[in-house]
């Protein structure tokens, strides 16, 4: 049977007749909505702030967001170094005590003022007391007890020796303590209140943080007056917020896309080498291949029963020789990135510049695996996050494939951080690359490299149990030694030997991006904070 | 998916229609699309199959030296890799070949296993009745209430990823769209006369309901399962964009959409647009077949 | 009906506790969230003080206790992230969620109805191939393409719309329209099919002979007929809807509940986690009551079970 019906009238479609053409009319006339004169300056992170407890939470994004409206007694200058910030001077009055002097005349958004006693309760509020979720609390460490002295003075006693108690300082916010008696930490998260130079005006969660330029700054009002951050999660999408001309600020480019937004004449782009450095470690204790125990003896990565090529120097120092690094940031990342010799980054007290990378020399490491009993090279499995440092992924599958190239035939293995992390703790390795993003030497030797003594709070990063005692008396020494010069050789030295053991094999030091409009200059930070503060226009419309 | 299910039931307790046969004017030679889609189908399959013996390069081999480069109809492509390589070198064609084995194995698998399960629990749902049924469906209520992405991260957790787990996962987690539509059809034969019958003659009635309901279910299930297979090959192409999916030393399709996701804005669209298009092919082919096989097997269809 | 409600009732308190033990379960085999808390520069002293500090220190069916007699009193515990109350994160992440996933419905119902109906009555003809064409991209395109498609046309290229974010009614339109791509393809091929199965139905006919105008058969009898079952499908899109909006709602950065519960299935934020799964467990329960009920209303015929 053909068409059962006739054709019905066209009044019987489903839309009048007019309504084609009225759709697009409409459409066209649509008007550029996005394009309204844009009132806040916009920048866009990748996640949103997990709170606005400036001291609830150690975490990059978070902490930048935070920056714009609260201050430390020591501010973190662009090049990481140290500048006065509500503290006008410090200075070790004898190796224990410290004597701080405060800025004067300074007042919270709130209008409560600025006193050696609202410093003192922030201090020990970072150390955890009567906030128990405080983050900051290992940046107090030092801190033993806490005195003040008069209005603008405090003394800190560090109990033993500390040198480092002013970069300590760097990191803890001052907060208004009485304003947070007043209200609770909880409506503190969500609605806070600083000493900074913006004022905190809305928070719509995973949408925008809204922030107005505070008047009465005591540095002077800052030139951009209206912030909104919003967390844009896609790469993508971040991007094309910034072409469409919607985000003025784009954090974390990806690498990949950096060529073009660099040949965009609209855009400009700015590039800098952070202190997070991506590294391999080994597994030291364990003599040979099998399941994974609790505790026990077997290195998971490893098939079973074949023996642990990692506890010989000799296989550490080929896996070195197979990577070429340059090659690796060049094809996964495009070029971004700074092959690292160390965990540190170059500015980081304790650096040793003499230092020097094993080259690349795949013939050598074929040679070094010979004579460590492994002529035909091993089987592993290589263990990595997928989503937690900048092209982690293909990261490691390039070094899988580099290392299968020299002998040491290598199986990536990429999980998500929420479950790699945790694995790692549990020894469920025989290899694997993480990303260790501090400055400080101290808690790096501790965290990293030190015996693993988790009671003590030694070590907790040092998952392969490297040992080295003779580094662990070089560490305990420095970290007391008030005398700049003698401590600077000490770190030294403990690299030497740290990274001659090949304790672990540094890569390279991520470099972060980030892209503005044509109209925004500012200069990009090691610590990778994005503040607007800092930035000036070019021509305000 | 639910709402095939729904027609399904609709039809059958709503409008009691008497099986017509009737002839094929509905032949794949009537039907150029159809016929085109099983081509394209089969195409797939054996390409699937015949990968290994048909691509230029291991498709997980790489040649950093030879990363990102277009396909051959674009400036700076490198000579033997027709669709271009991606970031770590590894030859797109190939990975696409290989890709189609694991998106269809993926596919094809994990909705079998959904069938298995929702045959199996929608049957005995609709057979006992009472408590057992309601138990059942408050069971399908729940799969459809959990969220893959939760399943799929304690999955990887506790057991790793890989094809296998995968295929473990979106079978396990899908099945209620089946059990709901089987349910159905056993509530409707179940209060017919012949089984009422075969009960005041002692003999079984789940047999004969199994033989009755079977064929006629096969339908419904046919039609779903066009809905639902596609629709699983995407969701393994979803996981791979949320860093859930198969690890990319195993090719797929869905995977390589998603990692070449990244390329996008910078220039190297090949990356994701080349998979995507195979596997939208792959997708629209089955649509397309699912299309045909419900006219043909639909008995109140006429011409 | 009474008896009916009450007993889908009871067994939607099966459902919330077995919900809510799986989820519990699968959170506890996924990882440590303090870990992911304090990160790699966190000293171990951190951890076990905000194990205690969150009460992960206790063992498993202690938690799962804990947790069950808290959430009788309506408190599901704080978010570890964020460090405040889970369930109002979730509560207040909802309209948000809402708004794109009844405006993604309305655009995929109210369109595909008369584009559905165009294509059967015109069944073989251009319009009708087109529309099926439309629709089988529609079906076959994966959801994070279709999102970054129509940011960089409608966004980045054309500048008619924002790219991402919530605000006005402008920005509503691409997350929506990727978010009912797929359901209106679908919708579109339903309705057709739909439509000529009932037009080819004997009372259609009947109808027809009867003399009644064109319109009135396509569209009083059949349409009425076909509403059935798209009802059923309709309400059951919505839990769908409420699973596609997590891609969508990551590529729009919409502030809504995916996002959430993305981020914190990603974190290992145990309340919040347990909070949504609640909150959409109970949302699906409700729908699929609805549905049931106006089932049984619509048509008589259909016994509710």
């Amino acid at each position: 049977m053909r068409r059962t019906m006739s054709r019905p009238p066209r009044s019987a479609r489903g839309l009048p007749r007019w309504a084609g053409p009225a759709l697009a009319a409409l459409l066209l006339a649509l008007p550029p909505a996005a394009h309204a004169a844009k009132e806040h300056f916009v920048i866009a992170f990748q996640g949103d702030a997990a709170t606005l407890d400036a001291q609830g939470r150690n975490e990059t994004t978070t902490i930048s967001i935070q920056m714009h409206m609260f201050e430390a007694l020591i501010f973190r200058a662009i090049d990481g170094g140290l500048e006065p910030g509500l503290a006008l001077s410090w200075k070790a009055a004898s190796p224990t005590r410290w004597l701080i002097k405060l800025r004067k005349g300074v007042r919270f958004h709130d209008g409560a003022p600025f006193t050696a006693e609202v410093a003192k309760e922030s201090l020990l509020r970072a150390q955890g007391k009567g906030f128990a979720k405080s983050q900051m609390k290992h940046f107090t460490k030092g801190i033993k007890e806490v005195r003040v002295v008069d209005e603008a003075t405090l003394e800190i006693d560090t109990g033993t020796p500390y040198p480092t108690l002013p970069e300590d300082l760097a990191n803890i916010a001052i907060v208004p303590v009485d304003y947070i008696k007043k209200v609770g930490d909880a409506v503190f998260a969500r609605k806070p209140v600083g000493t900074g130079p913006y004022r905190f005006v809305e928070w719509v969660k995973d949408d925008h943080i809204d922030m107005a330029a505070n008047p009465a700054y005591w540095k002077g009002a800052p030139t951009i007056k209206k912030v909104r951050v919003r967390p844009v999660p896609v790469n993508a999408a971040r991007t094309a917020g910034l072409l469409a001309g919607e985000i003025d600020v784009v954090w974390g480019v990806s690498p990949v896309d950096a060529p073009q937004l660099e040949a965009n004449p609209n855009l400009k782009v700015y590039r800098t080498v952070t202190q997070r450095t991506i590294y391999l470690t080994f597994d030291h204790w364990r003599k040979e291949g099998g399941p994974l125990q609790k505790e026990g003896p077997y290195s998971p990565g490893l098939p079973k029963g074949h023996p642990n090529p990692f506890l010989k120097l000799k296989v550490r120092q080929a896996v070195a020789h197979a990577l070429d690094v340059q090659a690796l940031l060049k094809a996964v990342m495009h070029g971004s990135g700074v092959p690292a010799t160390q965990l540190n980054p170059p500015q980081a007290f304790g650096y040793n510049h003499r230092l020097k990378r094993l080259p690349y020399d795949p013939a050598r490491a074929k040679k070094l695996l010979a004579e460590a009993g492994f002529p035909n090279g091993f089987k592993t499995r290589l263990d990595c996050p997928n989503d937690r440092y900048i092209n982690d992924g293909p990261m490691c599958e390039a070094i899988a494939g580099m290392l299968t190239k020299a002998g040491i035939v290598a199986t990536p293995n990429p999980r998500p951080k929420a479950v790699f992390f945790p694995q790692m703790d549990a020894g469920d390795f025989s290899m694997f690359m993480a990303g260790w993003g501090t400055q400080y030497v101290t808690p790096t030797y501790n965290a990293v490299f030190h015996t693993r003594d988790l009671k003590r709070g030694f070590g907790r990063i040092n998952r392969g149990h490297y040992r080295s005692e003779e580094a662990d008396a070089i560490a305990a020494k420095a970290s007391v030694e008030m005398d700049d010069k003698k401590r600077q050789a000490l770190w030294e030295r403990m690299w030497e030997i740290t990274m001659g053991d090949l304790a672990s094999l540094p890569l390279y030091q991520q470099e972060a991006i980030i892209a503005t409009q044509k109209s925004v200059n500012l200069k990009p930070r090691f610590n990778e904070w994005v503040l607007a503060q800092e930035i000036t226009l070019a021509d305000k419309n | 998916m639910a709402q095939e299910a729904a027609i399904g039931i609709a039809r059958e307790e709503a409008f009691e229609a008497p099986p017509a046969r009737r002839r094929s004017s509905l032949s794949l030679a009537a039907r150029p699309d159809a016929a085109l889609s099983l081509l394209v189908l089969l195409a797939a399959l054996l390409i699937a199959a015949a990968a290994p013996w048909i691509s230029p390069y291991n498709p997980i081999g790489q040649r950093l030296n030879l990363a990102l480069r277009p396909p051959f109809f674009l400036e700076g492509a490198a000579p033997g890799h027709l669709l271009g390589t991606d970031g770590l070198g590894r030859d797109l064609l190939s990975y696409i070949f290989y890709g189609f084995r694991i998106s269809l194995a993926v596919g094809l698998s994990s909705v079998t296993l959904s069938i298995l399960i929702g045959v199996s629990l929608g049957v005995w749902s609709g057979y006992k009745g009472g408590g057992a049924d309601a138990l059942i469906m408050r069971l399908a209520d729940f799969q459809l209430t959990l969220p893959t992405v939760l399943v799929a991260l304690a999955v990887i957790a506790i057991f790793g990823s890989g094809v296998g787990k995968l295929i473990l996962l979106i079978g396990i987690t899908h099945w209620a769209v089946y059990g709901r539509t089987v349910r159905g059809s056993v509530l409707a034969t179940r209060e017919r006369e012949f089984v009422e019958a075969a009960r005041a003659l002692g003999a079984s009635p789940l047999v004969l309901i199994l033989r009755h309901i079977l064929p006629s279910v096969m339908t419904p299930i046919l039609i779903i399962s066009a809905v639902e297979l596609p629709r699983v090959m995407l969701l393994e192409s979803t996981l791979s964009f949320l860093g859930l999916g198969v690890p990319p030393t195993v090719p797929s399709l869905g995977g390589a959409i998603a990692h070449g996701y990244e390329f996008l804005l910078s220039g190297h669209w090949w990356l994701t647009v080349l998979p995507g298009l195979a596997l939208m092919g792959v997708v629209v082919a089955i649509n397309l077949l699912g299309d045909w096989l419900r006219d043909v097997l639909d008995p109140r269809m006429q011409r | 009906m009474h008896k009916f409600l009450f007993r889908r009732f009871l067994q939607s308190i099966g459902v919330f506790l077995a919900v809510s033990l799986v989820m519990f379960a699968m959170l506890q085999a996924a990882g440590d969230p303090i870990a992911l808390l304090v990160g790699e520069e966190g000293t171990p002293e951190d951890i076990v003080r905000l194990r205690r500090a969150f009460g992960l220190d206790r063992s498993i069916p202690v938690q799962y206790v804990l947790f069950l007699r808290n959430a009788l009193r309506g408190d599901l515990g704080i978010s570890y992230h964020h460090g405040v109350p889970a369930m109002g994160l979730v509560l207040e992440r909802v309209p948000a969620t809402l708004e794109l996933v009844l405006t993604a419905m309305l655009v995929a119902t109210l369109l595909s109805i008369p584009l559905g109906v165009i294509a059967a009555s015109y069944r073989g003809g251009a319009l009708d191939r087109l529309f099926l064409s439309g629709s089988l991209v529609g079906i076959s395109a994966p959801p994070f393409w279709v999102g970054i498609v129509f940011i960089l046309v409608f966004g980045v290229l054309l500048r008619w719309l924002p790219t991402s974010g919530r605000g006005g009614w402008e920005h509503l339109v691409l997350p929506a329209g990727s978010l009912a791509l797929y359901r209106l393809a679908l919708f579109i091929r339903l309705v057709r099919s739909g439509m000529l199965d009932v037009l080819g139905q004997e009372y259609v006919r009947t109808a027809r002979a009867k003399g009644l105008a064109e319109r009135a058969v396509v569209f009083k009898h059949a349409l009425k007929n076909t509403l059935i079952p798209f009802i059923t499908i309709a309400g059951l899109q919505m839990g769908s809807l409420l699973a596609g909006a997590v891609v969508t709602e990551r590529v729009f950065a919409w502030p809504g509940m995916g996002r959430l519960i993305l981020d914190s299935i990603q974190k290992l934020d145990y309340p919040v986690v347990m909070s949504w799964a609640l909150v959409t467990a109970g949302i699906f329960i409700v729908i699929n009551l609805i549905v049931d009920i106006s089932y049984s209303f619509v048509d008589p015929r259909v016994r509710v079970t």
